[in-house]
């Protein structure tokens, strides 16, 4: 290439200025905008990965059902790059003024900065002392104002605050946001409330009384490099996720075995003592019974014995009376002496046959009975015996075993107490004496001759009392005549001692009879408490074979609410970055193929003859496309500039109402620039090859001459004559003048459809999200409040729906059940709200279940649940088919009867009666919709607030008011992102239709000048032009409007966020505003350019043909 | 008082550092029905001068007079009002608008004019009775210049300029349209200006005027105008 050719290139630019403005112009916002929505999805992901950087958020958090120790810690320590922070956190519920919200408190390790999930300060200060706190400042819905001392509480009876945590109330000194929240209303599930977070809390970490740390932080290295969003980042992290799987497998059996170990032990001790002590007791009871056989014997005897008194004394006073008396006494002696005589014979005999036997000689009496005495020492009862121990119950894991041990001991204590003492000994009692008829002389044994031996001693004893009896007779024969009268009163006075002796014997049959029954409680009661101690210890022991092992929970980043729907929002917004610019890119090829081809067409002649002069055609092509490359380069990098910076913070920025991601990176794409830029040269480069290879193939002669033309062309509408007769000349032509340029209609038609597509997606996105605000909050959700109870009974539910009527007499309300679950068909799963009102068929005054194409009303019916539209959508399903809703790893199968139109949240309806059928209880009503009767103005609603507010029950109070307000604020931030994409249509069109004109104009300057010769007027000369693009305009605006429609919703569709449903309906007001912007800037070009046609040189332009 | 005058009219081109004198103190007067000749080397100011008169361009200096209006004085307004109900131009290059028929082309100039010759009749009257349903494409350069003069006679105008309207054109058909335009003017009594570089065919013109360097170099009367027939170049 010489140096001639590149002064005719940059002659060629300054010639055509306006040509060249045209494809830069076009390539800069083509590509700019290309690449800038492009660039937008990794950028909204590399910005999140950098916040999350900053902000050490950690990789995977991990919970478990009975906390950390020592050596958990240790075992996951053994992971490959890992940092670890333990730390505490527990759900419960914060009242500040008349508000009661469930928040979750976590520890904020030291008073500055926490190790991971750095939380940043937006307001105040970080706690100082033990009673200060923090405050989310992420969640839109619950502000908790600085300064507000608010007061913790426990999610449930059963446990006590206290036992969690030191301080329960806290001054809120500070507000933060926290990279494990970016969401700005989702503050994730939990078991106590209605089942979700409301905002999160930090306290100061010594608040937390516990042994075992509540959940365990992780960071790997390995990922620390890494875009989180990257599938490498999915990949490592799913291979980590493995290995900590591994390591809580290992945990939980070592932890399991531990417990369970410890546990056994002390069953097995507390199992050895219990029976130790039931022998203890049994002993003991025996030694009582014995005791009482030993006194009824004793009774017995004694009884025996005054009756043979009695009798005595009788025969003696019959004696004395019939004088008989004094022979009786010589009788009875000689009587005696022949007994014992007997006696002594039979004890010899028994002696004699006690040593044939082998039996020791037996010595004297008196040496014999020191024996015996020893004897019956060794029996004596030993009442000072230590009291058992109770069975020691500290292994008990639930620390709930009721201790009625020490119950039993009293039985047992008292029953040795009670027992009764020992009865007197009495005489006399009447023996067969030397009976050795229960003794086997056959074989006598040591002990046959040790029986035998006590009896003959017995008998000797008896022996020798006879004898002293009868010497006593003896001694008293001569006394005896003495005088009766004596004897009379000496039987008296036996008769009396007989008497008090009976008496005392009653009085001990009594005792004993007493002592019995005692006896009989007491050994009752004892083996009672043994039986329970047992069956405590087997409780135990089966509790021990329960015992689960403990469970670890491992929760990576996707669980952080937001985190996920933040990555599909970027992914959205990549698909969108995959339709808008393709269509820029479509537009910019148009107008520099027009651009180029009138251009060539224009010097074909200088071409004609540069060829002739012996330029090759390499050489004038270069020409050509070194101007248009020129172009487009520099509209590309400079829109790239722009657009990289632009585009992704807007949408960053928009996004930000959503997601609290502070932070925004929007670096230089290389990659992404080379492909813009490359795949918008090798545009152009088509572009002007396709333009010049006819003027490259012909001849230079051909070249040189003008070009002929365009052939005029008769067109349909002649066919009409009705129409065609009756329609001006300037009509005619530009009937004919349309169809005439066939490649400038069709860009004019695509540049003008494609900006009014996108002003009209940016319109009909803007309605679509209008529709849920005003579809949700005016047409669906019909209830002005709802009311959140805690643990509500009836009578809490009736007391507030009654100081609701006292303060809106005219107001409705309906008891409800409202519960966030898990739902599931096959693999899709989501998590929605089940609803089951108290009275199904007044649900309609609050809700409205319809379906949204042919608005049909639907009743809840007792045999299925009412789905709305997303979900259904989400979950693959539809009316008839089953969904079920899964509790604790249960499924509980449910089928739709019909899907209803909603726009926010996901709901499920359910009448009470399929839910008890379902889960077979009854529904739990803790909230309450309420309509009022009247508007309310802000002061009436303020004291009803404070009406319900005073009610125990109530948690807190949700206005639709208020959330309609929230809608209503992003609706404001996405009025940006349709301000944008309706600056850029504006834009394209401004180039579109400019470039248009200019070639229309220049293309048609001779006769336009013709025109002004005949006598035309300017305005005449202008319509003439612009009649034919105001047609095409026309028809651009209608192909735009249709195009904008399904352009609207695929960018619906595909922006859609999954907890919501965006309306499908443009307005007309929509299509109004979309065509008439375009047709605004239709008329801008129109006044712009109307100006260089008025000024067209008559003299100039006729003078020859080109 | 003459049709038309020109008295020392002026047309000063300004390029950049040096002025272009394309009429130079140019002075001519020509009676109403006469049959005028403009002749000239190329260069010589002819376009100019048509141009000028045509209302298409205004002069730097000197006065133009028609018809006893100094159209020199004229606001592009009423130039253009001049154009259109005064004036009828026949191009070199015929210059018809490609996308309309021969009829519709005469229709276009003639809608200006209530009691306008109808075009049918005009377009007969130059002989292409049976092709008014054509497009200018589908005519011969002939046959083009006949429409573009029905065109410019239609209206029926003051004054009828022609710019080399033989130039582009051979030999026979050029006799034949300069016959066209001299039976007009012989029969409506209209005043035509025809400028050519071609001396030949001044003897037909009852006036001639030469112009040189931009100005009239000998202007005068042709006692005996002759047939178009009878000339030859
Ligand atoms: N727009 C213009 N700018 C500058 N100079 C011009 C312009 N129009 C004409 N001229 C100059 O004025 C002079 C007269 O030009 P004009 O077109 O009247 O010549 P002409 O007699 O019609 O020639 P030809 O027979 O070749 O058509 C020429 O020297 C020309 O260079
Ligand atoms: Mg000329």
């Amino acid at each position: 290439m010489n140096r001639m050719i590149i002064r005719t290139i940059l002659r060629e630019i300054r010639n055509n200025k306006s040509r060249f403005l045209s494809i830069f112009l076009i390539v800069f916002i083509g590509v700019g905008f290309f690449g800038g929505i492009r660039a937008s999805g990794p950028d909204m992901q590399i910005s999140a990965d950098e916040y999350f950087d900053q902000k050490n958020l950690m990789d995977f958090r991990i919970v478990s059902t009975f906390g950390f120790d020592d050596n958990d810690l240790n075992g996951l320590r053994m992971l490959n790059g890992v940092k670890l922070y333990p730390s505490y956190f527990t759900d419960c519920y914060a009242q500040y003024g008349a508000e009661n919200v469930v928040v979750r408190a976590y520890s904020l390790e030291n008073y500055e900065e926490q190790e991971m999930n750095r939380v940043t300060l937006e307001e105040g200060r970080m706690p100082v002392n033990p009673n200060e706190c923090i405050v989310d400042a992420g969640t839109i819905k619950y502000d908790i104002p600085l300064n507000t001392v608010i007061t913790l509480s426990s999610g449930d009876e059963d446990t006590d605050i206290h036992d969690t945590l030191e301080n329960t109330q806290y001054t809120v000194v500070g507000k933060f946001t926290s990279p494990l929240y970016v969401d700005a209303t989702d503050r994730g599930k939990t078991s106590i409330g209605a089942g979700s977070v409301n905002t999160v809390i930090y306290l100061p970490q010594d608040n937390f009384i516990s042994e075992y740390y509540s959940e365990v932080y992780l960071r790997f290295s390995s990922l620390g490099n890494l875009n989180c969003y990257s599938d490498e980042y999915q990949d490592i992290a799913e291979s980590i996720r493995e290995q900590i799987s591994q390591c809580a497998d290992n945990r939980e059996m070592n932890r399991y075995r531990q417990l369970y170990d410890e546990a056994s032990d002390k069953i097995e001790r507390a199992e050895k003592r219990l029976d130790r002590k039931e022998n203890q007791y049994k002993k003991r009871l025996k030694k009582s019974k014995d005791t009482l056989d030993a006194s009824r014997l004793e009774i017995d005897s004694g009884k025996a014995e005054i009756n043979e008194a009695q009798a005595l004394l009788d025969a003696q006073m019959n004696q004395i009376g019939d004088g008989s008396y004094a022979q009786d006494g010589t009788d009875a002696i000689t009587e005696g002496t022949d007994e014992i005589d007997r006696l002594r014979d039979r004890i010899d005999n028994s002696e004699q046959l006690y040593e044939s036997l082998g039996g020791e000689p037996i010595g004297t009496l008196d040496d014999e009975e020191e024996v015996d005495e020893e004897y019956r020492d060794r029996d004596e009862w030993d009442a000072d015996e230590e009291t058992p121990d109770e069975p020691d119950e500290d292994f008990d894991i639930d620390a709930a075993g009721d201790e009625d041990e020490s119950d039993g001991e009293d039985v047992l204590e008292e029953t040795e107490d009670g027992s009764p003492e020992d009865g007197e000994e009495t005489d006399g009692e009447e023996q067969e004496y030397l009976d050795f008829s229960n003794l086997d002389l056959e074989n006598p044994t040591e002990e046959t001759l040790d029986e035998m031996r006590s009896i003959i001693l017995d008998a000797r004893r008896e022996l020798v009392s006879m004898e002293d009896k009868l010497n006593e007779a003896i001694d008293r024969m001569p006394e005896m005549d003495g005088s009766v009268e004596d004897m009379l009163a000496e039987l008296s006075s036996q008769q009396e001692m007989i008497d008090s002796q009976r008496d005392a014997l009653t009085i001990l049959e009594q005792e004993y009879e007493e002592g019995l029954e005692n006896y009989k409680k007491k050994k009752e009661r004892v083996e009672q408490a043994i039986k329970e101690a047992r069956r405590k210890l087997r409780r135990q022991e089966r509790k021990l074979q329960e015992l689960e092992e403990p469970k670890w929970y491992i929760y990576d980043r996707e669980d952080n609410p937001g985190y996920r729907e933040y990555h599909e929002n970027a992914d959205r917004i990549n698909n969108i970055g995959k339709v808008f610019p393709v269509f820029f890119l479509l537009v910019a090829a148009l107008v520099c193929l027009t651009c180029m081809s009138r251009m060539i067409d224009e010097e074909r002649v200088s071409i004609g003859t540069l060829k002739a002069i012996g330029y090759s055609d390499g050489t004038i092509l270069a020409r050509y496309l070194i101007y248009a490359l020129l172009a487009t380069v520099l509209g590309a990098v400079l829109g790239l500039m722009i657009g990289f910076q632009l585009f992704p913070r807007v949408i960053i920025y928009s996004y930000s109402i959503l997601y609290r991601i502070p932070v925004q990176v929007t670096p230089f794409h290389w990659g992404l620039a080379a492909a813009s830029v490359l795949s918008a040269v090798v545009c152009v480069g088509l572009t002007v090859g396709y333009s010049c290879r006819s003027v490259l193939r012909g001849e230079p002669a051909r070249l040189m001459r003008p070009k002929a033309p365009a052939a005029g062309k008769r067109v349909l509408l002649e066919k009409v004559p009705f129409i065609w007769n009756h329609m001006s000349f300037s009509r005619k032509v530009t009937a004919r003048n349309i169809f005439r340029y066939k490649k400038r209609m069709l860009m004019t038609i695509v540049g003008i459809a494609g900006c009014t597509a996108l002003t009209l997606t940016g319109f009909g996105l803007r309605d679509s999200i209008r529709d849920v605000v005003q579809l949700q909050y005016g047409a669906i959700w019909k209830y002005d409040a709802m009311l959140y109870l805690d643990g509500a009974t009836g009578e809490d539910l009736s007391s507030v729906n009654e100081s609701t009527r006292a303060y809106d007499p005219d107001g409705i309300s309906l008891n409800a059940m409202a519960q966030s679950e898990d739902v599931r068909n096959g693999a899709y799963e989501l998590t929605a709200n089940l609803i089951v009102p108290e009275e199904e068929n007044r649900l309609d005054q609050f809700v409205e279940l319809r379906s949204r194409g042919d608005q049909n009303r639907y009743t809840l019916l007792d045999d299925g649940v009412m789905l709305t539209e997303k979900a259904a959508k989400l979950l693959h399903v539809s009316a008839g088919d089953t969904i079920s809703i899964v509790r604790d790893d249960i499924d509980y199968e449910l089928t739709i009867q019909g899907v209803v139109e909603n726009y926010a949240n996901h709901y499920i309806y359910m009448a009470p009666a399929l839910y008890m059928k379902t889960f077979a209880q009854v529904p739990e009503y803790n909230a309450v919709f309420v309509r009022y009767g009247q508007t309310m103005n802000e002061q009436q609603e303020n004291g009803l607030n404070a009406a319900w507010l005073q009610e125990p029950a109530v948690l807190n109070v949700s206005y639709s008011a208020d959330l309609k307000d929230k809608f209503n604020d992003i609706m404001n931030i996405l009025n940006v992102v349709i301000l944008v994409l309706i600056i850029s249509a504006g834009v394209l069109a401004l180039v579109v239709l400019y470039n248009l004109s200019v070639i229309n104009i220049t293309e048609r300057k001779r006769e336009i000048a013709t025109l002004k010769v005949l006598g035309f007027k300017n305005r005449e000369t202008t319509g003439y032009i612009f009649r034919e693009n105001l047609f095409m305009a026309l028809i651009g605006i209608a192909f735009g409007l249709g195009a904008g429609r399904l352009l609207t919703y695929y960018v619906v569709t595909v922006a859609e966020i999954d907890i919501a449903m965006f309306g499908r309906t443009i307005y007309p007001a929509s299509y109004g505003m979309a065509a008439l912007i375009t047709f605004g800037f239709f008329l801008l070009v129109t006044l712009v350019m109307s100006v260089p046609l008025r000024r067209i040189d008559m003299v100039e332009s006729l003078k020859s043909v080109e | 008082m003459s049709f038309v005058a020109l008295e020392n009219v002026h047309k000063i081109y300004h390029m950049g550092e040096i002025d272009i004198h394309a009429a130079n103190g140019i002075s001519f007067q020509i009676e109403q029905g006469e049959f005028v000749v403009i002749v000239g080397p190329s260069g010589s100011g002819k376009t100019t001068v048509l141009n000028l008169l045509g209302g298409m361009d205004t002069c730097s200096e000197g006065r133009m007079l028609v018809d006893g209006e100094e159209i020199s004085a004229y606001s592009t307004g009423q130039l253009m009002k001049y154009r259109r109900y005064d004036i009828g131009f026949v191009f070199q290059f015929y210059n018809l608008i490609p996308n309309l028929t021969a009829m519709e082309n005469v229709e276009l100039a003639a809608q200006f004019n209530k009691d306008a010759v109808p075009a049918n009749e005009m377009l007969a009257s130059v002989g292409l009775e049976n092709r008014m349903d054509n497009f200018p494409a589908q005519l011969s350069g002939g046959e083009q210049q006949r429409v573009a003069i029905a065109r410019a006679l239609a209206k029926k105008p003051r004054l009828l300029l022609c710019d080399e309207p033989t130039g582009a054109l051979d030999y026979d058909t050029g006799k034949k349209i300069l016959k066209l335009l001299q039976d007009f003017c012989r029969r409506d009594q209209m005043t035509v200006i025809l400028v050519t570089h071609n001396s030949a065919i001044a003897p037909i013109a009852d006036r001639v005027i030469r112009l040189k360097n931009s100005m009239v170099e000998e202007s005068w009367q042709n006692e005996n105008p002759v047939s178009v027939e009878s000339i030859e170049w």
